[in-house]
């Protein structure tokens, strides 16, 4: 395995060091680009910020292949939000009063409550789950990771991760049911 | 109500792993069965909801690593605004305060400790100019029905320009696929390799840099090499004799940047 290919590994996993690596290693690159195209120091940290988070959100989806360097797709995802960034400044700034105030919210306010009610519910949960349990969720539903790369990570058996799954999704299932009925 | 049968084909539909045929016959399925439908629905949101919970976490994460960082200084280290000035501005500027600067530097201040990072930032230059006067040299054919080698390598060199390095990178190499020994193809691309931060492949890339129609451009990619060497561990050495010999050459364009570079580099182990 490459070492770009080992390092993309540690960043599926959610290793905060990982993190920290690309913050090392790529940081620098960001700033010059935001520092160029007429951004300034806080600009850069905000861009960097989002761009970890949009690469993080990249690389973990389902059959996600590295084709190049890390650093690559970090750097043409970084110039994507500046350029966003700053095209979304100037249409403010031409509609004076804003477009964005009249853009249609997603559900009623009433389901929005809903939903940030259940991710604070599920949120909650999840710290009071025994961490491997947080961990294996978080490799199967969230980095959607494969049941063989769970267990070599976690150092357990692939029907060991499979039964661990299941019932840590049945703890956080049956909190969700509990509090449902209560409200119903 | 027991969903237990219901829960794998639910995951495998929400996560996209069912063919379009298992797809349809689920999608089916869950018109027809309120019990499936009512265990889908909460599948979804119970699902949706683990995703945005890890989303936060994520980005609890990074802003922890974030602020470490910070903490550490090692934002401090950055350039601030200097980007948005002109290179002209930021030469003028440099030159009139180097007398001053230099003066205090030499009395009353220690040298910083060498940092490699700070280092290539305050010496790499993108010749972005370079670029464009390589452009303007190439003269399209214009309306040809296939694009040609000189349209392409223009096409690469204005994505260059205008720093969109992925595409750059893509172009370049689709180009010097097909025209390997071209050094300006070549040269370009190693500058695209290291603004990228991928200076073990641009180092591959300079160190067979040959050019002899174009002496200073040969000089600028062992300068650029010696860049790439310091960003690499242990190559340290090998960057130091690469700047000896630049900050000997009185023809190098950028002799004293060298010998400035050269002066700050800690003494050999």
């Amino acid at each position: 395995m490459s070492r770009e290919q080992e390092w993309l590994k540690e960043l599926q996993a959610g290793k905060r060091e990982a993190y920290e690596k690309v913050y090392r290693r790529h940081y620098r690159m960001v700033e010059s680009l935001v520092l160029r195209m007429g951004g300034d120091g806080e600009d850069a940290q905000d861009i960097f910020q989002e761009s970890l988070f949009a690469l993080i959100q990249n690389i973990r989806k389902p059959g996600f292949q590295l084709n190049g360097k890390i650093s690559t797709l970090l750097y043409a995802i970084a110039r994507n939000i500046w350029l966003k960034k700053r095209a979304s400044e100037k249409v403010k700034a031409g509609n004076a009063g804003g477009l964005a105030e009249n853009l249609p919210q997603e559900g009623s306010p009433r389901e929005a409550e809903e939903r940030e009610a259940l991710i604070r519910l599920v949120t909650k949960s999840l710290n009071d789950l025994e961490e491997d349990c947080r961990e294996v969720l978080r490799y199967s539903f969230y980095q959607n990771l494969p049941q063989a790369e769970i267990a070599r990570l976690m150092g357990y058996s692939e029907a060991f991760v499979k039964v661990k799954k299941f019932r840590c999704l049945e703890y956080l299932r049956r909190i969700v049911r509990d509090s449902q009925d209560r409200t119903e | 109500m027991n969903r237990e049968p219901y829960i794998e084909q639910i995951h495998q539909y929400l996560s996209g792993e069912l063919d379009a045929a298992a797809r349809k016959s689920f999608e089916e399925a869950l018109e027809k069965d309120e019990a499936l439908k009512e265990a889908f629905l909460f599948e979804q949101q119970l699902l949706g909801a683990l995703e945005q919970s890890f989303d936060q976490r994520a980005r609890e994460d990074i802003s922890q690593v974030h602020q470490q960082l910070r903490a550490e200084g090692f934002f401090s280290a950055s350039r601030g605004k200097a980007g948005k000035l002109s290179v002209l501005r930021v030469a003028a500027a440099a030159a009139a305060l180097a007398a001053l600067c230099a003066g205090i530097w030499w009395f009353a201040l220690r040298p910083q400790p060498f940092e490699p990072q700070v280092a290539f930032q305050q010496h790499f230059r993108p010749e972005e100019e370079q670029a464009g006067r390589i452009i303007e040299g190439l003269t399209s054919v214009g309306f040809a029905p296939e694009m040609n080698p000189t349209d392409s390598l223009r096409e690469a060199l204005v994505l260059y320009r205008k720093e969109d390095y992925p595409a750059a990178f893509l172009a370049l190499s689709y180009f010097l696929d097909n025209h390997p020994q071209n050094d300006t193809a070549q040269f370009f691309l190693a500058l695209t390799e290291m603004s990228l931060s991928n200076f073990d492949s641009a180092a591959r890339l300079l160190s067979g840099f040959s050019n002899p129609g174009n002496p200073e451009m040969e000089k600028e990619a062992r300068w650029y090499l010696a860049l790439c060497f310091l960003q690499s561990e242990g190559r340290r050495e090998d960057a130091r004799k690469l700047l000896e010999t630049l900050a000997e050459d009185e023809a190098f364009g950028q002799q004293m940047q060298a010998r400035e570079l050269l002066g700050r580099l800690p003494p050999k182990d």
